[in-house]
């Protein structure tokens, strides 16, 4: 959409978008190069739609907008031949190169895999004879083989992803849509791609990134509105600061939610689905299936196939169709699949909805009002006896094949029958093998199914079961809000440090005259540059005057006979001389102000300092990205990963802020322009090739410490001195280290 | 235990919210003779009065019930639904900063307008949040049909 349509679009009373959209258009205004570019004007009031799904589901991954670097895109298929040659170890301990956990998502190398690792990678010449993964030269390597086992052993297609057009798509999780334009971070989208032998496109480079909790958090006025919101009000309220409020419904709900089935195969599950199904088409109920993943919609589908019953699919691969058919699967005897949530806020209305066709009718030219009216009517009175009919049949019939993680969604599946005081029923079935209770019920049903002593194709439906289902669903909602928590709490840190780029970039973009900046900048870096020389209070046989000198020409231009003018003024001390210094290089700075205009040097100087600002506020990204993803080794050497993260962080962000000032004065003091030609040249934004907007994958940084153990295993060498608690800080402050810096939270 | 006794004796903390705001829907409705009587043009004038009373100083809290009495006019007139009394409560509940549940088909999109509609009138914008392009479509195009009648502007990002 042009920036044009955009800005007129949020300089309306009222603007309607997607979350993703708005996110994004912050994220941009916020890489502008004059203010005339952004197109959001402030963030008052919003009320989110669906608002469990965005601030909940979505926000487990952050907004990205990245461009490309340079990137080996040979090495992703070289791993990728080693990686196809592990092993899988069948047992935790047992023999085999790596272990999966499907609990944590994530794969580790065994003692044994780093050694097959190691000899594959030798033969193949990524790794020279000899030389262990552990070596600092050999990072990449373990980081892109990582990916690619990753990518082959937890990323499944038609599940995770769908090749299309040769290209690798993400499926999305929560919703089953197809993600376009969407990749992976990290080199996992490229480990995919390598594994699916498509074109392997080159890395991103984040250029900015925010997610959506801080987003919305930056709104005066928040509110939103859902179906399914109640099972998560303590994370509303905690993370958003959002009460949660059930409004009543103006007709009582008339829903029969029948007891789960859970059969031990996932055969004897589909035999069962497939029979209730039947059993509803020849009522004539309308009836909607739901599935987790496309690849269990297509499993259904072609079982219905079979028994020759009409249906309708609806999934990632027929999004436009999507919200037209879900409006109609409400008519007698219909069939729908649908992944959660497919045609979300469309309703079901029983007996189809008329509307379109009336609508149709009303547009129909041909025909006189007379005609126009007779027909609405014939349509209304059509749909009346359908509506009766389908009520007659017990309403919408909801068939869940699977429980999905959260309860919400679940719910929301169930919501979609009972519309309005409407009557209809739901049922889930499940089969022990579903991953669910699979990896997190299956020990308890398990049991339970053994001492009732149950047949072979035989269902149990007992209260226990649903709720010993329920547990382990609350398990994994308890896990997930840990990991959008932890998310949080990481993505706080470089929050605060981009509100100060942001608010400085803004402030920026408004000033006309930046000189002041800039000019203090100038004093800051030379005032630092003669403390490195002549150390503050010291005597004069501890000056380094001509290396100062030397520094001065190389990093100012300015050459100013320091030695000389001592020589000659024995009075002049540091004092003096810092004054005749920073005198020296204003009047050079005026000088060259001079020889352009006071207007080509204010502009020149605003595109500098954004430039450096942003080039800058990239690397640090990047860095951050760095940190965090390593932060969590910490743990091993008894410190707490979040504190070292902040610490460093901040380090970083003092680091970044002093390398601007350096290099805006190095280069407004080389740099010399004479006119706006010049200016331009240096205003050219960066280009970036081929701008991404994603949701990146964080299970890595926030996985467990337990799934680099092996990296673990070699003893932690501390960079600097150790500082005890009790000691000093180190910075200067007096307190106690354990007070000042190291404070615990 | 006593958590449970406290709720019986005094509702929970929900319940007397709604009632709280169910108050409020008595004076609403008590407007709706009123409006009803107001021609399209009075009724699309009450907008630019709103905006001048709260640059005046009115609070939106103060114009809540004028304000959703106002839209629940439009919304028969233009989309020929009324807004139901717990659509009203819905509203509330929004434009207290809060969120609401609601379950399905009760008519989320037309309880937006309402806080919609009232923050809106402070000039500063008011953005929706959908799940996807389609929604943020349809509902914009629906829903724009009674910001248009009241004289408020709409787009679609």
């Amino acid at each position: 959409m042009p920036n044009e349509a955009k800005r007129a679009a949020y300089a309306a009373d009222i603007t309607y978008g997607t979350n993703n959209e708005y996110g994004f258009d912050y994220l941009r205004d916020n890489m502008v190069h004059s203010r005339e570019e952004r197109v959001q004007r402030g963030l008052s009031y919003a009320l989110i739609d669906e608002v469990d799904s965005i601030l909940i589901d979505e926000a487990r991954t952050p907004l990205i907008i990245s461009g490309q670097a340079d990137d080996s895109i040979a090495l992703y298929s070289q791993i990728n031949t080693v990686a196809a040659k592990l092993i899988a170890q069948t047992e935790e301990e047992g023999a085999g190169d790596f272990w999966v956990d499907e609990k944590n998502q994530s794969v580790t190398l065994s003692e044994q895999g780093h050694e097959h690792a190691e000899a594959l990678l030798a033969e193949s010449g990524m790794l020279t004879e000899g030389s262990s993964l552990y070596e600092a030269a050999n990072i990449t390597l373990v980081h892109h083989l990582y990916a690619s086992l990753r990518a082959r052993n937890l990323y499944h297609r038609d599940q995770h992803y769908v090749v299309r057009d040769g290209e690798v798509t993400i499926v999305d999780e929560i919703n089953g849509r197809m993600m376009p334009g969407r990749r992976w971070s990290d080199g996992l989208h490229q480990a995919v791609e390598a594994k699916e032998g498509v074109e392997i496109q080159k890395e991103n480079q984040t250029l900015a990134s925010i997610t959506f909790q801080n987003y919305f958090r930056m709104y005066a006025k928040l509110s939103g509105m859902t179906g399914t919101a109640d099972t998560e009000a303590y994370e509303f309220n905690q993370i958003y600061n959002l009460e949660t409020v059930v409004i009543p419904t103006h007709r009582p709900m008339l829903r029969k939610d029948n007891m789960d089935k859970v059969y031990r195969t996932a055969r004897e599950k589909y035999a069962a689905v497939i029979l209730d199904i039947k059993d509803c088409q020849s009522r004539g109920q309308p009836v909607l299936v739901g599935t987790t993943s496309i690849e269990n919609s297509e499993l259904i589908s072609n079982l219905l196939n079979a028994e020759k019953l009409e249906h309708q699919v609806l999934n990632a691969k027929q999004h436009e169709r999507e919200a037209h058919v879900i409006a109609q699967a409400g008519r007698p005897g219909v069939i729908t699949i649908a992944t959660n949530m497919a045609g979300r806020g469309t309703d079901i209305v029983l007996g189809g909805n008329p509307e379109t066709d009336i609508e149709q009718v009303k547009q129909d030219g041909k025909l006189s009002e007379a005609q126009k009216t007779a027909a609405i009517d014939k349509l209304k009175a059509e749909w009346q006896t359908r509506h009766d009919a389908v009520l007659a049949a017990g309403g919408l019939h909801i068939a869940g094949t699977e429980r999905h993680e959260s309860r919400r969604v679940d719910n929301q599946l169930r919501g979609r029958s009972g519309r309005q005081g409407d009557s209809g029923s739901s049922r889930f079935y499940l089969s022990l093998e579903d991953q669910l209770l699979r990896i997190f019920a299956s020990d308890r049903v398990s049991a339970i199914m053994e001492k009732l002593n149950m047949p072979d194709g035989e269902a149990i439906e007992h209260p226990w079961v649903t709720r010993a289902i329920e547990n382990a669903q609350r398990k994994v909602e308890g896990r997930n809000f840990d990991i959008r928590k932890q998310l949080l709490e990481y993505d706080d840190v470089a929050n605060d440090q981009r509100k100060v780029i942001y608010e400085q970039r803004n402030e920026l973009l408004e000033a006309a005259d930046v000189g002041e900046t800039i000019l203090a900048m100038r004093e800051d870096v030379l005032v630092s540059m003669m403390a490195s020389h002549i150390p503050p209070d010291s005597v004069e046989e501890l000056w380094d005057v001509p290396s100062l000198e030397r520094e001065l020409k190389a990093e100012t231009g300015l050459d100013i006979p320091l030695q000389a003018m001592l020589e000659d003024n024995p009075d002049l001390h540091e004092e003096t001389l810092r004054e005749r210094l920073l005198d020296a290089a204003n009047s050079a700075y005026t000088a060259k102000e001079d020889l352009a205009s006071a207007d080509i040097m204010r502009q020149f100087e605003r595109s500098v300092m954004l430039q450096s600002l942003d080039n800058h506020w990239r690397e640090h990204l990047a860095a951050l990205d760095h940190l965090r993803q390593g932060i969590h080794l910490r743990s091993y050497a008894q410190k707490n990963p979040k504190q070292e993260y902040k610490r460093e962080a901040f380090e970083l962000f003092e680091g970044l802020l002093n390398a601007v000032k350096s290099e805006v004065t190095k280069v407004t003091m080389l740099v010399q322009v004479k006119n706006e030609a010049d200016v331009e040249a240096v205003e050219k934004p960066l280009e970036v090739e081929n701008l991404q907007y994603q949701h990146a994958d964080y299970d890595e940084a926030l996985a467990n410490p337990a799934d680099d153990a092996p990296l673990g295993e070699q003893p932690q060498v501390r960079a600097g001195i150790k500082v005890g608690r009790n000691d000093p800080c180190p910075c200067g402050s007096g307190k106690k280290f354990k007070q000042c810096h190291g404070v615990l939270n | 235990m006593i958590s449970t006794l406290f709720k019986r004796i005094f509702g929970s903390r929900n319940d007397r919210l709604v009632k709280q705001y169910a108050q409020k829907v008595l004076s609403i409705n008590a407007m709706e003779p009123a409006m009803q009587a107001l021609s399209d043009e009075a009724l699309k004038a009450m907008t630019e009065e709103f905006k001048q009373r709260h640059a005046n100083g009115e609070t939106l809290e103060q114009l809540l019930p004028e304000a959703f009495a106002v839209v629940r006019e439009a919304g028969k007139r233009v989309l020929g639904m009324r807004h139901f009394d717990v659509q009203l409560i819905g509203g509330m509940v929004l434009n207290a900063g809060k969120i609401g549940e609601m379950r399905t088909g009760e008519g989320k999109t037309l309880v937006a307008t309402l806080p919609v509609y009232l923050n809106a009138l402070t000039g500063k914008g008011v953005h929706v949040v959908t799940v996807n392009d389609y929604l943020a479509k349809r509902d914009a195009e629906w829903m724009g049909k009674l910001y248009n009648f009241l004289g408020l502007s709409i787009g679609i990002n």
